[in-house]
């Protein structure tokens, strides 16, 4: 009887000290998942260059600035940009970069075309014929962050002014 | 140390154990785990948790509350750990990780309750086994 509470203390005691090591571990991986993903929310876009060519038909040249500021690696799936002149929607461009990986403390940038839809096309022509106009564009990227595995998504607006 | 005394501390640290089994064998937590573990050793770390329970209680109700207590405690703190690292860097879907969690944590409720109740079995049977009282 005295042997078996001997060995029912000396399991528990086991326990005990496993279990402190468990906890440790838990507090850890918690504070690394943490700034993990602090970090990796600190990844930006922004617009660099947008340049209008009108070699036939004309078509917008933009190019956006992707800074990884975290430590890890982050995967960008796909990329919309759409592009507005003086408030009006004139085309868009997408591009499914597939599994296009930015390493951290890294920035890419990725160029779009935007052909100038013909639809819209008098949006265009009106907003050139006055001395100052506008363009706006919005890009959304879904980028994949490495610790949950989910999808999170990135948004820009930015204004450009003139030519 | 009481039979209910060590009944409750039992179960809380084997809770505790796979708990942090539980996360470091998570997709979710690969990177961020400092043992990184396959299901493997979850699945072996219930069975174990259980044959302990099996071993130091008497009575098969105390085993299967302490079986009860020990699932719960571990999936409470997987999936409080889970919610808690999303909703505290302000994910724009944590609605979809708490179901994620959820989904998570029930499973890994399952597979510890039944192998930790294989594993007491066993233990429960070999103890009677031995004690002659089969």
């Amino acid at each position: 009887m005295a042997s078996k509470m001997n060995l029912n203390n000396l399991l528990t005691a086991a326990l005990a000290v496993l279990a402190l090591l468990s906890a440790g571990s838990i507090v850890l991986t918690t504070e690394n998942g943490t700034q993990g993903l602090r970090a990796v929310l600190s990844v930006q876009l922004e617009l660099s260059n947008l340049e209008l060519r009108e070699e036939g038909d004309p078509e917008v040249f933009v190019t956006f600035r992707l800074k990884n500021g975290s430590a890890v690696n982050v995967e960008l799936e796909t990329f919309d940009v759409y592009l507005y002149i003086d408030g009006h929607y004139v085309g868009t461009s997408y591009i499914p970069f597939a599994k296009r990986s930015v390493d951290g403390s890294e920035e890419t940038t990725m160029d779009f075309v935007i052909p100038i839809s013909p639809a819209r096309s008098q949006f265009f022509e009106e907003a050139r014929q006055k001395e100052d106009f506008s363009w706006f564009v919005r890009g959304k990227a879904k980028l994949l962050l490495p610790s949950f595995k989910q999808e999170t998504w990135l948004y820009v607006r930015e204004q450009w002014t003139g030519e | 140390m009481s039979e209910r005394t060590r009944a409750i501390a039992n179960s809380v640290f084997c809770g505790i154990i796979l708990a942090n089994l539980a996360i470091c064998s998570s997709p979710s937590f690969e990177r961020f785990a400092p043992f990184a573990m396959t299901a493997t050793w979850l699945f072996a770390g219930a069975f174990m948790c259980g044959s302990i329970l099996g071993i130091t209680l008497d009575d098969a109700k105390a085993i299967f509350y302490g079986l009860c207590s020990m699932a719960l405690i571990a999936v409470l703190i997987f999936s409080g750990v889970l919610i808690f690292i999303a909703r505290l860097n302000d994910i724009p879907s944590y609605d979809l990780v708490s179901l994620l969690a959820f989904q998570q944590s029930f499973v890994r409720f399952i597979f510890i309750f039944i192998l930790g109740g294989v594993g007491a079995s066993i233990a429960t049977l070999l103890k009677l086994f031995f004690s002659g009282g089969l």
